[in-house]
């Protein structure tokens, strides 16, 4: 009887075991692959927007843009997936690509940017301090690059991990490529910099006073390396279909100016390729590649780098970085104290690049983007106030374009402005580090600026902007001509803080209050509005 | 008198010569020194620093024999005056005076040159009437 009674209690614990077990996984759509999804993206005006469920439909490839993702709300849907954790890979969730199904041409390059171990100039570090020499490499300079080809010519996008490029080195890539750009059919060759204020000097304002920062000899590497990663970009290139997607990074970034406006998201256009091989991936994001900070001599890509190494230890896709609205300041905010010392600067950055793919890969409301690329390109002119500019071109440091200097003495800077028009979707590729608001709007402008560059973007059918900055050439940073403010005394050398204790570096950087008005209206005739 | 005319004018050509190339050499010299003699003007240290690249970019952007071509133009008149002038006692005398005014015509030329030629696309005129306005201010501790 005791056995009896034993043997039903444990049944009993075995059995109310088995019901309390999780019932087992639904089916459910794989992550980052939901085709035809037919909402579109929200305004990106740092207002909150709720997120909405995508919808199935079994027509692939109909519509170009991604559901909206909620910029400071918790999204209403569930999640598809979780974030990707360290020891999970990937799950391979793409579905097969139809036979008949119009497909993107897709391809990658990448190349170390050598330093020359013999050289007669220093090599000096970019972004913060004039002539602080490198002391040592974390990680490689790179030249990636894309080949974009949704059936009307192949655009190509190099982007290089350097601070910016002038137009006059950004010229001479091009000239490189010439035969490649007749053999290819290639419409639009564009380059651009990462920003990473972890490289070595690529516009020559970082070396003593009234110097030369640039090293011949690695510019020579860099301009060698943008033209190969190229080449073998459009060499690999494969057919295979393209989706776009975003997500909120939260509180990653930082505005160190007021008023505080920036765009949280990170955006992805990921390419699957019809036959088997890696993916390709490009990211867009707002906020300086500066983690490491102001004390670091350390030759890195900063988290940019991290961030692509991160993705493709993770899913063997491929990656390259794109820098969006940085302007005014948008930074990643540090992820251990400050201020850094020791090691702390690579600390924080591989922390930064690993958040930041983290949130990449989780990603899940991704939508087709049909095949169909084109591109505008905008010559344009800006009155070259800045006098330090004027300086530094007089002793061929700048390398941009001038031209004027007439009897009234006055001065432009000449430069160009794209748009690459995907669909509904615009990329809008800009020679300069925009503030976002010029980009987003909001309360921040006032009746004497421009019209931000989202409602232009509206304006000519367009349900979501992406934007690049710092390609194709270098002219600062652009800020609303109602918030620029000079010292009167030493314009353009000396920053000034206004009557609520705002500092106004950015001024001192920028080619002149007429800028923003410049970008906009060449943005206006780029996009068609 | 034919004989004479032809001699003047052989004269008169050679001295032009001997004084362009005395132009070019003399500009080439003041430029390259004149970043030193920077080095001696009654301004802060970081004004100097800003004003010496100045001179060696003239330099590099071969701005002396430009000076060349303002310096003949003015030049000709003085030839022509200096052709049609009579013999007499007083041509050794207009002679020297005509090479004190060569001389002005040439630092006239290199001033104008160098101000007003466009290194790079911008003018120095343009750059100095900034900068000095700012050394005269004392307000160039960081550039």
């Amino acid at each position: 009887m005791k056995r009896l009674l034993i043997f039903f209690l444990l049944s009993a614990l075995f059995l109310s075991s088995c019901a309390a077990a999780d019932p087992p996984a639904k089916e459910t759509d794989p992550p980052g692959s939901d085709p035809a999804a037919s909402d579109t993206l929200p305004e990106t005006s740092g207002t909150t927007k709720d997120t909405e469920k995508p919808t199935e439909t079994d027509d692939p490839g109909t519509d170009e843009t991604a559901p909206e993702t909620g910029a400071e709300t918790e999204p209403e849907t569930e999640p598809a997936t979780e974030p990707v954790k360290e020891t999970e890979p990937a799950p391979e969730t793409d579905p097969p690509i139809p036979d008949d199904e119009p497909t993107w041409t897709v391809g990658f390059g990448s190349r170390e940017i050598a330093i020359p171990e013999k050289t007669d100039e220093p090599l000096y570090i970019a972004g913060y301090h004039q002539g602080w020499e490198i002391a040592g490499v974390s990680d490689l300079q790179r030249a990636n690059a894309v080949w974009l080809d949704g059936g009307e010519g192949g655009i190509l996008m190099i982007g290089i991990d350097c601070v910016g490029l002038s137009s006059d080195v950004v010229n001479e890539i091009r000239s490189r490529l010439s035969d490649l750009v007749k053999e290819s059919g290639c419409v639009s060759v564009n380059v651009y910099a990462t920003h990473t204020h972890a490289g070595i000097d690529t516009l020559g304002l970082w070396g003593p006073t009234g110097i030369d920062g640039k090293n011949k000899d690695f510019m020579e590497n860099l301009k060698a390396a943008a033209a190969e990663a190229a080449k073998e970009a459009y060499e690999n290139r494969a057919a295979g279909r393209l989706y776009c997607g975003s997500v909120d990074t939260g509180d990653l970034q930082k505005d160190s100016r007021n008023p505080k406006c920036f765009d949280p998201n990170l955006y992805q256009l990921r390419f699957q390729p019809k036959e088997e091989g890696n993916g390709v991936r490009l990211f867009f994001y707002a906020a300086h590649a500066e983690s490491m900070r102001g004390d670091n001599k350390l030759v890195s890509r900063d988290y940019p780098g991290v961030l692509i190494d991160t993705v493709e230890e993770k899913t063997g896709d491929k990656g390259i970085f794109f820098p969006g609205a940085i302007g005014g300041l948008i930074m990643t905010e540090a992820q251990i104290p400050e201020p850094f010392s020791g090691d702390d600067a690579v600390k924080n950055r591989d922390l930064t690049g690993k958040r930041l793919a983290e949130y990449a890969l989780s990603i899940n409301n991704e939508t087709v983007v049909a095949p169909s690329a084109a591109v505008s390109t905008v010559k344009f002119e800006v009155p070259l106030d800045n006098i330090v500019f004027q300086y530094y071109k007089f002793l061929g440091i700048l390398g941009s374009e001038i031209k004027g200097g007439d009897p009234n003495g006055e001065y432009y800077m000449v430069s160009e402005l794209s748009v690459v028009k995907i669909g509904k979707l615009a990329i809008g590729l800009l020679p300069c580090e925009l503030t976002p608001e010029l980009a987003l709007g909001g309360s921040a402008l006032k009746k004497s600026d421009p019209e931000p560059l989202n409602g232009i973007a509206a304006e000519a059918g367009f349900e979501k902007l992406l934007l690049v900055g710092l390609c194709n050439d270098e002219m600062g940073y652009v800020i609303p001509p109602s918030q620029f403010l000079l010292n009167p005394d030493a314009p353009y050398i000396d920053r000034i803080k206004d009557e609520t204790g705002e500092d106004h570096y950015e001024e001192t950087n920028s080619v002149g209050p007429e800028i923003a008005n410049a970008i906009a209206e060449a943005f206006r005739k780029a996009i068609g509005a | 008198m034919k004989k004479d005319k032809i001699r003047r004018l052989a004269f008169a050509v050679g001295t032009a010569l001997l004084l362009t190339a005395f132009a070019v050499l003399s500009a080439c010299f003041l430029l390259r020194h004149l970043g030193g003699l920077i080095r001696l003007l009654p301004v802060g240290e970081d004004a100097k620093e800003l004003l010496a690249p100045i001179f060696d970019q003239l330099i590099t952007a071969k701005i002396a024999p430009k000076c060349v071509i303002p310096f003949l133009l003015l030049l000709l008149p003085s030839l022509l005056f200096w052709f049609c002038l009579p013999k007499g006692k007083t041509r050794p005398f207009v002679f020297v005076l005509y090479l004190i005014l060569c001389l002005v015509f040439l630092l006239l030329a290199f001033l104008f040159t160098v101000l007003f030629s466009k290194v790079n696309g911008v003018r120095l005129f343009d750059v100095l009437r900034s900068l000095l306005r700012l050394i005269s201010n004392g307000l160039l501790d960081r550039m």
